[in-house]
């Protein structure tokens, strides 16, 4: 099972860099969501994974092995939640920067900041 | 994206997910659930309504501006954290009642902490797509 | 001492609604904040003069053994007094001087900042507390260089200064840990207790890292550079940050730190040839200005060289001597500054030679400007004239080098009197030049101030032992490390020293009256200007722009996906280089006991991943995307996550819902690049897929062990009443990591709101 995820989870990071690197915005922007998608499976994967057992103390009992490691799943939690986040903004600031330029074009972008000849 | 079918559904819907998203949240502690999905719930309603009724729709449902969503549940999750200063533990230290109560179980400041990040993740998203939402009309 | 230094900081950041509220009153409200200080300090006089040393503890880092502690000996009362003190003066001085001026809320900030954190620095007992406060002052010191921030040369200098002591502080930060090192303890007065310092190997390193930081702090050669240009400041900072106080920093470091790291021939001598050159080439070099303030910043840096000087000399008298010049020179350099100020802004030029017979139009400014210069000069019975006598008396019962070490002395002390005519006495006397503006009295709050000062010099050395007795001798106790017994008197009869002092001022006055052809000489023979340590500051930082300059020239050209390029196979070279060469792969474990559902789901999320790369149309890559998420979802709930799979399934939902009421309206995509590039960007993207798949593999195939996954299951329902752990760790175990997530959020949302509302408003 570890071997499907660990493809998975590199599937996934190729998907992301690949559409970083495209010229296109929201191309850009999907990639961004590729990457996120990667880095939860990569934490939740590394995490050692236990298959059907959530951590749940069971009533009037314990928790007995095997279960699943909370930790990492509070972790992706935020990551999830917090992802969501830098999404907003960043489809906020694509269709900001679209309606400026007017294009969807990433390269269009640079000369704002264009460095000091000289 | 008017169509009948779906205001017909959204009618029924919305008060089924607030309903749910309340469940979520406070049974979190103890079964899945919790603030944040809660939170995420409860805004997916209103993002159904915006799609169906428009944004004005949606923001006269919601009541209060999304902005106050945002400062209540900051508000309610800092405060939660205080009554753990009183009795000189440190900031953020669960205190509990011994009371049970069915469904949340006993009630402590983490809980109280859990609700602050419901109307939290509530103001945050109803404002994020109703912004975007405002802006697409115009 | 902690709420005495913090009082300081929080009025600070109060200062604007004070302004707001009270308008002009205000500068005079804040002016009670030193005077409130002083008299608080004052009330430990006693106990500190009866010997007792007066320690408080606040936890800061109790984990590494760090707090804030604070102490109150002789040394540090001395200082806490002169900074409150002379603050006090200072304070009022530019409520007047400043009233008119636009930025003056600013001003009150950053003075009271500085203040605050230069208390922090004589009363810290603790090394890196010591250090924080210490670099706090370098930065206030530059916001207050830099207050005309209008005009170049101020801008230029402020970063100077900020850079040097900046350096310098990072130096002191390195050398303090050594010392951290060598004795293990962070606390100076308990490093007082350890023996064996001066033998441990890193000793000398320590004593190299400390004395750069204050040499840079006290504007010691080669580092004085800054301070006269630091002149830029409004006068009432020049007298109370570059004359009074926080260039006297790296002198309080040094006498703070004698008792620990002095004693050795390597820190005498050090600090002997150091201070003695700066106090000799300060000298020569304050021959040549006619600029007031430049002229008065000169002597500042002969007299921090003398003190530092006298440090190195070490003994009993020399100690003393230095405590008595430092507290004179507190005193007559500060009035002189704020009278500099007063001229400048009452003729409209600070160029001595366009400055004469000022006294008829400004009687009062001119009685304390000759009082300041008479005790600057060291005339009977002035504070200065004891000072400069227990300085002649040290260096002649030195013991060796007599004469070599007393013409550095003489030198310093004949300048010394030569500065305080021409910046004292010169404006006032003579006949009448023609300034730019008409000359009238400055108000009274810009002479009341000196007129305390000034006094003070008067009274001290009327009644040295009474006023300063006891002070004097605990705070030069406190430098030496052990107890000082000590009686000062004004007149020691006519002997040798009263002799050289005579013919001290003699000279200062020959100086004076030759000063022409002597400043001819000085700039023809360029006596001075052979050693230009600014010139190397100069070429080391255009050296820097360039080199930044080049290489974001290098690495920047402004397209993101070269920059992505660059860090992903610099991430894959590196990241490779350990896989191929150091990892034993034979270790990952691949058995294929997959279930068919979970082929069916890897298979789907491919499929869907390889559509969203490839899609025409925007919205079905968003659609495609859609499905990778809630197959992660799927995979939450197989593995034993059921809050991340039903939290992936909301926000899958919603930032589907976010993109298609964003990019609905647009375009088609075109299509932007060609053949080529796809194929060098899909090899870049499989190598980092495939990094990343061996990376997890040989994760995974790793043993591990959490104590954390034990400590959460069996802690969470007997300590936070809680079954679902995950849920426990995020609202109890780790709520305030919580909080600052989603305080993160609120800022994000309110972002977006931000950026789209300004557009809005734009259009209309």
């Amino acid at each position: 099972m570890i071997i499907m995820l660990a493809i998975l989870v590199g599937v996934l990071y190729a998907a992301g860099i690949y559409m970083l690197l495209r010229r296109s915005i929201v191309k850009i922007l999907l990639g961004l969501l590729f990457l996120g998608h990667a880095a939860n499976l990569l934490i939740f994967t590394v995490g050692k994974l236990t298959k059907g057992k959530p951590a749940f103390v069971p009533e009037g009992g314990e928790l007995v092995e095997p279960f699943a490691d909370p930790l990492p799943q509070a972790l992706i939690l935020t990551a999830i939640v917090i992802g969501f986040g830098v999404q907003a903004f960043a489809i906020v600031l694509f269709k900001r920067a679209y309606q400026t330029v007017n294009s969807d074009d990433i390269d269009k972008l640079n000369s704002t900041d264009s460095l000091e000849r000289g | 994206m008017y169509s009948v079918i779906l205001k017909t559904a959204t009618k029924y819907l919305t008060p089924l997910m607030l309903l749910f998203a309340f469940f979520l949240l406070l049974r979190g502690h103890n079964e899945p659930g919790g603030g944040f999905v809660g939170g995420l719930v409860a805004a997916a309603a209103y993002a159904l309504m915006v799609i169906s009724y428009g944004v004005k729709t949606a923001r006269k449902e919601l009541k209060y501006a999304p902005l106050s969503f945002i400062i209540l549940g900051l508000s309610i999750a800092l405060i939660s954290g205080i009554p753990a200063l009183l009795v000189s533990e440190t900031y953020f230290t669960g205190l509990w009642t011994e009371m049970k109560f069915p469904v949340i179980g006993k009630l402590g400041t983490p809980l109280i902490f859990d609700i602050g990040v419901f109307f939290l993740v509530i103001g945050i998203t109803t404002k994020i797509i109703f912004t975007l939402a405002e802006e697409d009309q115009e | 001492m902690l709420i005495a230094v913090l009082s300081g900081i929080i009025i600070a950041a109060l200062t604007p609604l004070i302004f707001r509220v009270m308008k002009e009153k205000a500068s005079l409200l804040l002016s009670l904040v030193p005077v409130f200080l002083f008299a608080w300090y004052l009330s430990y006089y006693n106990r500190v003069a009866n010997g007792e040393i007066i320690k408080e503890v606040s936890e800061w880092i109790p984990a590494m053994g760090i707090n804030l502690t604070f102490s109150m000996d002789g040394l540090s009362l001395l200082f806490a007094l002169i900074i409150t003190g002379i603050g006090s003066v200072v304070f009022f001085y530019a409520a007047a001087y400043l009233k008119h001026d636009k930025y003056i809320t600013r001003f009150y900030v950053y003075i009271l900042f500085f203040m605050a954190s230069m208390l922090g620095v004589v009363t810290s007992d603790n090394i890196f507390g010591l250090f924080v406060f210490w670099e706090l002052t370098s930065l206030s010191s530059y916001l207050l260089i830099g207050y005309y921030f209008d005009k170049e040369s101020s801008r230029k200098s402020a970063l100077q200064a900020l850079l040097v002591t900046g350096t310098g502080g990072l130096a002191l930060l390195a050398g303090l840990i050594l010392l951290y090192i060598i004795t293990g303890t962070t606390e100076i007065s308990e490093m007082l207790a350890v023996t064996g310092i001066s033998s441990h190997e890193l000793y000398t390193g320590a004593v190299i890292l400390v004395l750069i930081g204050a040499f840079t702090k006290s504007a010691q050669f080669p580092f004085h550079f800054w301070l006269p240009n630091a002149m830029a400041a409004p006068s009432p900072v020049s007298a109370y940050l570059h004359s009074a106080t926080m260039v006297k920093a790296g002198v309080f470091l040094l006498a703070r730190l004698n008792p620990v790291l002095g004693g050795t021939e390597f820190w005498q001598n050090t600090l002997l040839i150091f201070g003695g050159t700066t106090m000799v080439i300060a000298a020569f070099l304050a021959l040549k200005q006619t600029d007031l303030k430049k002229l008065l910043a000169y002597s500042t840096v002969s007299v921090l060289g003398t003190l530092t000087f006298m440090i190195g000399l070490g003994t009993e008298t020399a100690l003393k001597g230095m405590v008595i010049y430092l507290l004179a020179h507190s005193l007559f350099k500060a009035s002189l500054f704020l009278i500099a100020g007063s001229i400048d802004h009452e003729t409209g030029t600070r160029n001595v030679s366009q400055l004469s017979g000022l006294k008829s139009f400004m009687p009062f400014t001119a009685f304390v400007a000759i009082f300041a210069a008479l005790s600057k000069m060291g005339f009977f019975p002035f504070y200065g004239f004891i000072g400069k006598e227990t300085l002649y008396d040290a260096v002649l019962k030195s013991g060796s080098n007599e004469i070599l070490l007393f013409s550095a002395v003489f030198i310093g002390g004949a300048v010394s009197g030569f500065v305080a005519i021409t910046a004292g006495i010169k404006p006032f006397i003579g006949r009448t030049i023609e300034t730019p503006k008409s000359p009238h009295e400055a108000p009274l709050l810009m002479y009341a101030g000196p007129i305390v000062l000034a006094s003070a010099g008067f009274i001290f050395g009327l009644l040295p032992e009474s006023f300063t007795g006891n002070i004097v001798e605990k705070t030069a106790s406190a430098i030496a490390g052990t107890n000082i017994e000590y009686t000062i008197k004004l007149w020691h009869g006519f002997n040798l020293v009263f002799l050289l002092s005579v013919v001290t001022l003699v000279v200062a006055y020959l100086l004076y009256r030759f000063r022409t052809k002597f400043t001819n000489i000085s700039i023809a023979s360029g006596v001075g200007d052979f050693i230009k340590p600014s010139m190397l500051y100069d070429k080391s930082l255009s050296m820097m722009i360039s080199l930044a300059r080049g290489q974001t020239r290098l690495l920047q050209n402004g397209y993101m996906r070269y920059y992505i390029v660059l860090i992903v196979s610099t991430a894959l070279g590196l990241t490779g280089y350990v896989l191929f060469t150091s990892v034993d792969m034979s270790v990952i474990d691949i058995s294929f006991d997959i279930t068919f559902s979970e082929v069916v789901i890897l298979l789907v999320m491919i499929a869907a991943s390889i559509t969203a790369i490839k899609a025409k149309r925007r919205l079905s890559a968003i659609a495609s995307l859609g499905v990778v998420g809630y197959g992660v979802a799927i995979i939450f709930i197989m593995y034993g996550a059921p809050d991340l799979a039903l939290t992936q399934f909301s926000i899958e939902t919603l930032t589907v819902i976010l993109f298609v009421l964003a990019i609905y309206r647009l375009p088609k995509y075109l299509p932007f690049s060609n053949t080529t590039l796809r194929f060098r960007d899909f090899i870049i993207a499989a190598a980092s897929g495939v990094m990343m798949t061996m990376i997890v593999l040989l994760v995974t195939s790793e043993e591990m062990v959490s104590q954390l996954k034990s400590f959460f299951a069996e802690n969470s329902l007997p300590l936070a009443k809680g079954k679902n752990v995950v849920n426990v760790i995020l609202v109890d175990f780790r709520a305030l990591d919580t909080m600052g997530e989603i305080t993160v959020l609120a800022i994000a949302a309110i972002g977006v709101y931000a950026l789209i509302k300004l557009r809005m408003e734009g259009r209309k």
